[in-house]
């Protein structure tokens, strides 16, 4: 290994299932070579929760509430790159199905219907994020500078867009290596 | 314009010879030069609303769609230059921005879908402009798919099939603009429709996973099944079917666009009645022990069969086919026709008399096409030959075809017909008003089905022909065509087995104490026999009856043995459809649980 | 039309109109009935042994419906969708047979033509665009109606000559030509000659002949975006470029309007409005760009006003207004207070004069339309700090 400056990276999880947090880990032996080039800082997978000045963010998950959007304007503002990992973030995906509804009706629905509820209320705490009224992918918010599509991406697509972002060239998506599922 | 004159353009620098009146993309497609499409399907109408298409044409500052535009002699065309792919991509990705696009939950996903496969073309990882979301509805009330309206790109290739193809006109686009959807009848909720036929033909135009069948979604993709092209055999049409399958399982049934007979439809019956629809399938052989019918192995019911075939009095016994089997099992049966005293067939209602003098109508489904006057008599296309019957439709949508119907019961035809009367109508004012929506005609065609052969159809056969000869200008002789009902029918009979109706005076006829009734893959289970007067009792009286068949059924209940039978996409072999085409039969599945093919139970059973 | 008919050898004509046009309707109906009655239409018309009938069709108000070949397809009784063209109308048009379609103007021109010959009508008009046009003065003008011009009268002739001038001594800011689908041209070029390729090198149109004239209370964002609406509520669908593009142009004007435009817009804006008017299938979707080009051309910086400074110049974009009461001009009458929807208006306490309580203001402008004394105030003072959501969430990070 060289003793250049490792590339600083952060990841946040935002509203995904965490499956593409999951298909990372899929990169095994390889996260061992990628551990020789980047430094992970604030990650669930590292469970550090600030994020610090990086070179690339890393972000899973649409934007579904006020925190999401916090995290995410945290995250463009503290990283030089940043890169959507997954279909949530680039669409909104799996947790944009609930646009389709009333956000009064999806919480009444969450929180109150629900069968195995009883006497449920839904939360007002201020500790408790609200919900936006629409769930929506990240780049509506903030600007991208990748993308890696794929529900999860599989490791193979991670590994390609993040070597070619640290070889400081732009990911080139063809039907050979990009899937939208 | 003299069509097929031949022109030369450069595409892409290429030099291209095509002929005049082929669109630009024709040409290029004959020349190897591919141009992304959405909206286009073979054999529809152009559209030239979705885009993709576009190509430059020097001298012209506009860009054109290659689909609907057509090539004309010594022009150059570009169809890849940046400009282009800039604007496709970005028409890609409207597309996805207005409607919700979600491939991992799509029964579409995975390469079936044509947006998404453009998609990846272009190499898309990220959509511009803000999700518009909208909430749709997601139509699932029809029996055998649905229609999601959140992934419908409004391509058309639904509504001109469904108008151009099948010829009832049941899609549409209502409203306008950003609010344009399709619409079901007068926007009614598919299972809801008055005019669909279930065809499904738009399901197979859709390029998108808005419609969907719903037996095949999310089984996997299309592109990774096995594919098997075989013929249909509900009817004597005979279309050709692509069969996909995927661990020995059905996954779809698609019409085959290389078939000579149906280029590509279906009617309700092929694409999806024969798989989708439940029928409980006889799976072992059995033989009835204390009153039971029990499993049992093959060398047993076979044996069982042969000592009791043995037992039978000469002279008494006799075997009942139904019409469906194959060429095969018919040769196979003119070989152990001697083991038999007598063997019939039964034909559908009437229908002994068309098989009596069976005809081949060659050429039948070309002369559909060509036709500008047609007499129905006595066939009910919409309910048995759906194919026949879309031809129909269109042929008077859209080439504004004369259509005379003479028929003792309804049909959905009727609407489409000029004239259509209860068979009996003999009035002479009637056949002035006949001759007059005739007058024009110079290829009639008379299509006549198994309630044609009756004293009063001749007579009206008889009329027509004079009409036709005296009042038309120019009128040429009728081309008949004989529509018979059941699928085999015309072959069985012309390779000798006589077509029975009447069965329990066939029965009675012959003192019969041994029965074999091979009943195939008749879809109740040949309990159609029953249904005849007398022929319960009749088979309750007799010593043994065998029952060879696919499916359980009242049939199964009188017999004594009951061996399974192989269903149609279990089948090799061919049958011969009603133009004499002897069309092939590739067996899609293995045959399930111990089920053999018709022809080979009977070599075992007879060897 | 039997003029021409007679010429081309056709038997049938069609005069489409909207259905929402009820007196030119029953008009059209008497003049056709007395045309037939002194012989110029129907059987054997003035013994020439030709045939030429005329009837009406209603069209169901659709703006696409007056493009060529939709109005063919609704004539013939079908959804009126433009279909590509080649075949040209008069290869392939109603029923498939060869058609030839006209604006009613252009079939007015026929008969001074014939009567005083071809030279005398090329000698109106300029050297490219011969002839006359019917011009339709609209807007912010002290003429407003129909006016008949020849080609080459500049458009200050028009607004300024035949139209008056602008009312209650505004200053005059913009003109639209064409049509809702027109450029918006602005003073700089009020001296151009009105001929086909003039206007479009100005990124307008001829269109229709409307001309809407806007003075300096008309906020160019605004008009942008009111037209796009038009455009898109219009567009017949069939088209992705027009039915998404025009959909996706207008939530972007939108944002801008509503002071949450950001700064990539402009150039999303271009690259769409260019697509648009490329990729488009008939005129509806090619033209429909044509007042965000040109108020993009002519008037960008009351876009930079709107996206940077959120900051409505003409005080027009609501969301971007601010309403305040000057408390030396009030006179304590209180009609803006009963004027007010949300009832945020209130008198000071002890004094007759009232106040505005900004927070619960909706910025609707009732209290500014009512009050007869002009002190209620309407500015758009911007905002100092962009409030693009990251900068928004960041602000709150500090803070907390
Ligand atoms: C969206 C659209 C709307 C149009 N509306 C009208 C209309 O209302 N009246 C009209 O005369 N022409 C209208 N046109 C123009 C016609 O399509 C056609 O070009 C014109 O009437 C031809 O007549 P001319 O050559 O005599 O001008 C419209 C065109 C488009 C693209
Ligand atoms: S893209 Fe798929 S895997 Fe990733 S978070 Fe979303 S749902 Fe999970
Ligand atoms: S229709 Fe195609 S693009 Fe749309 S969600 Fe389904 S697979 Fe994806
Ligand atoms: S299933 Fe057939 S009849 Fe029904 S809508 Fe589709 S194409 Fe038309
Ligand atoms: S349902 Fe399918 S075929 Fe029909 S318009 Fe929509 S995308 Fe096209
Ligand atoms: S027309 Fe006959 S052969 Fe064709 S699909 Fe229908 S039932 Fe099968
Ligand atoms: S440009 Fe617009 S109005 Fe014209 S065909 Fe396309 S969608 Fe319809
Ligand atoms: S602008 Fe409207 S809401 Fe605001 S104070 Fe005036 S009247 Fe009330
Ligand atoms: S394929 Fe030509 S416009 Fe759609």
């Amino acid at each position: 290994m060289s003793d250049k400056p490792k590339i600083k990276v952060a990841t946040a999880w935002l509203g995904g299932c965490s499956g593409c947090h999951m298909s990372f880990l899929d990169l095994d032996e390889r996260l061992i070579d990628l551990a020789g080039l980047v430094e992970f800082t604030a990650s669930p997978i590292t469970d550090v929760k600030e994020i610090p000045e990086v070179d690339v963010g890393i972000v899973e998950g649409a934007v579904c509430n006020e925190d999401n959007e916090r995290v995410l304007g945290t995250m463009r503002a503290r990283c030089k790159v940043l890169v959507a990992l997954g279909d949530c973030a680039l669409t909104g995906n799996i947790p944009a199905l609930r646009n389709r509804q009333k956000l009064a009706d999806v919480l009444e629905r969450g929180y109150v219907e629900t069968e195995s509820t009883q006497a449920g209320e839904i939360p007002n705490a201020p500790e408790v994020p609200k919900l936006l009224g629409t769930v929506r992918p990240i780049q509506e918010f903030v600007k991208v500078d990748a993308h890696i599509p794929g529900c999860p991406p599989d490791a193979d697509a991670i590994w390609y867009a993040l070597t070619e972002l640290l070889a400081g060239r732009q990911p080139k998506w063809t039907p050979v290596n990009m899937r939208y599922d | 314009m003299i069509a097929g004159k031949e022109i030369s353009l450069t595409i892409d620098g290429k030099p291209c010879k095509g002929a005049l009146g082929q669109t630009i993309l024709q040409v290029a497609g004959d020349n190897g030069i591919e141009i992304p499409t959405l909206c286009y399907l073979k054999n529809l109408s152009p559209w030239g609303g979705c885009r993709m298409c576009i190509v430059e044409v020097q001298g012209s500052p506009k860009v054109v769609p290659a689909c609907s535009t057509p090539a004309t002699d010594g022009s150059t065309v570009i169809t890849n230059s940046e400009r282009l792919q800039g604007l496709r991509r970005l028409t890609l990705e409207l597309l996805f921005s207005e409607r919700n696009h979600f491939c991992p939950i799509c029964p579409m996903n995975k390469g079936d879908c044509d947006l998404q496969q453009q998609a990846y073309g272009f190499g898309i990882d990220s959509i511009r402009y803000p999700y518009l979301y909208p909430a749709l509805l997601v139509d699932v009330s029809g029996k055998y798919f649905g229609l999601d309206h959140n992934r419908c790109i409004l391509c058309t290739r639904c509504v001109r099939t469904c108008d151009e193809i099948e010829g009832v006109h049941t899609l549409d686009i209502g409203n306008r603009g950003v609010k344009n959807q399709i619409v079901v009848d007068l926007n009614v909720m598919f299972g809801a429709s008055t005019t669909c036929t279930s065809c499904g033909a738009c399901v197979a135009a859709c390029p998108t996973g808005a419609l969907f069948d719903k037996s095949a979604a999310f089984h996997g993709p299309l592109s990774r099944c096995q594919q098997v092209r075989t013929t249909c055999t509900e009817c004597p049409v005979g279309c050709g079917l692509v069969v996909y399958t995927k661990d020995n399982r059905i996954v779809d049934v698609f019409g085959d666009a290389e078939s000579t007979v149906s280029r590509g439809h279906l009617c309700r019956r092929g694409r999806y009645e024969t798989w989708v629809e439940p029928r409980p399938r006889i799976l072992r052989p059995m033989v009835r022990r204390d009153g039971h019918l029990v499993p049992t192995s093959w060398g047993d019911a076979v044996h069982t069969v042969k000592t009791l075939i043995s037992a039978s009095n000469h002279g008494q016994n006799a075997m009942l086919v139904s019409p469906r089997v194959t060429n095969e099992t018919m040769r196979t049966l003119q070989k152990i026709g001697l083991r038999f005293d007598h063997i019939g067939m039964f034909v559908a209602d009437k229908e002994s008399a068309l098989c009596t003098s069976p005809e081949f109508s060659t050429d039948a489904m070309k002369r559909l096409d060509d036709a500008d006057g047609m007499i129905l008599l006595g066939a009910q296309p919409s309910r048995e030959q759906g194919v026949v019957a879309a031809k129909i439709r269109v042929a008077v949508r859209k080439r504004g075809v004369k259509l005379v119907i003479l028929n003792s019961r309804r049909s959905d035809l009727d609407a489409y017909a000029d004239i259509s009367a209860p068979i009996v109508t003999l009035e002479r004012k009637f056949w002035n008003r006949v001759g007059e929506v005739l007058g024009n005609v110079k290829r009639p065609v008379l299509i006549y089905g198994a309630a044609a052969m009756t004293a009063v159809g001749v007579t009206i056969l008889d009329r027509l022909t004079k009409v036709l000869t005296s009042q038309c200008n120019g009128g040429e002789m009728l081309a008949p065509i004989q529509l018979p009902t059941s699928t085999n029918s015309l072959a069985l009979a012309a390779g000798g087995v006589e077509p029975v109706e009447d069965i329990s005076t066939w029965l009675g006829v012959q003192p019969v104490n041994f029965l074999y009734v091979v009943a195939s893959d008749e879809p109740d289970g040949g309990a159609r026999l029953l249904k005849e007067p007398h022929v319960r009792a009749f088979l309750e009286q007799i010593d043994c009856v065998v029952v060879q068949a696919s499916y359980e059924s009242a049939l199964t209940d009188v017999a004594r043995v009951v061996l399974p039978s192989a269903i149609w996409c279990e089948k090799n072999g061919s049958v011969t459809n009603f133009e004499g085409r002897a069309l092939p039969l590739r067996a899609a599945l293995a045959p399930s649980g111990e089920a053999r093919e018709d022809n080979i139970v009977l070599e075992t059973v007879f060897a | 039309m039997a003029i021409g008919a007679y010429a081309m050898g056709s038997n049938r004509g069609f005069i489409y109109i909207r259905a929402e046009y009820g007196l030119a309707v029953k008009r059209l109906h008497i003049a056709i009935e007395q045309a037939y009655k002194y012989g110029l239409l129907g059987k054997n018309i003035l013994e020439k042994g030709f045939d030429f009938d005329v009837e009406v069709r209603i069209g169901a108000g659709a703006f696409v419906c007056g493009e060529e070949t939709a109005l063919m397809r609704s004539v013939e009784g079908r959804r009126g969708q433009p279909q590509p063209r080649p075949p040209f109308p008069a290869q392939r048009g109603l029923w498939g047979k060869p058609t030839n379609i006209n604006n009613v103007e252009t079939w007015a021109t026929i008969r001074p033509i014939i009567l005083r010959g071809a030279p005398w009508f090329a000698s109106i008009g300029t050297e490219k665009t011969k002839g006359t046009k019917v011009f339709c003065l609209a807007g912010k003008i002290n003429n407003t109606g129909v006016a008949e011009l020849p080609f080459g009268t500049t458009l200050r002739e028009m607004i300024f000559g035949v139209g008056g001038g602008i009312p209650n001594g505004k200053k005059f800011k913009a003109v639209q030509t064409g049509g809702p689908s027109g450029g918006v041209i602005p003073e700089q070029h009020l001296d151009i000659p009105v001929e086909y390729e003039s206007l479009q090198k100005l990124g307008s149109i001829m269109g229709s002949g409307g001309m809407v004239v806007m003075d300096e209370d008309s906020c160019m964002v605004d008009v942008a975006r009111f037209f796009m609406d038009f455009c898109c509520d219009e567009s017949c669908g069939k088209c992705p470029p027009c039915r998404v593009g025009t959909r996706q142009m207008l939530s972007i004007l939108e944002r801008i309007c509503n002071g949450q435009g950001k700064p990539d817009d402009i150039q999303k804006l271009e690259d769409l409005a260019a697509m648009v008017k490329d990729s488009s299938l008939c005129g509806l979707g090619q033209t429909a760009p044509n007042p965000v080009l040109t108020t993009l051309r002519y008037f960008r910086d009351e876009y930079m006003a709107h996206i940077v400074e959120k900051r409505c110049p003409a005080r027009v974009c609501r969301e971007l207004l601010h309403f305040e009461i000057d408390q030396v001009a009030c006179k304590g009458c209180s009609i803006c207070a009963r004027a007010c929807p949300v009832q945020t208006i209130h008198k000071v306490d002890g004094q007759k004069k009232f106040y505005i309580t900004t927070e619960t203001c909706i910025h609707c402008g009732a209290c500014f339309e009512a009050c007869r004394f002009d002190a209620v105030v309407k500015t758009s003072p911007g905002r100092t700090r962009t409030e693009t959501p990251e900068d928004e969430v960041l602000a709150g990070e500090v803070k907390s």
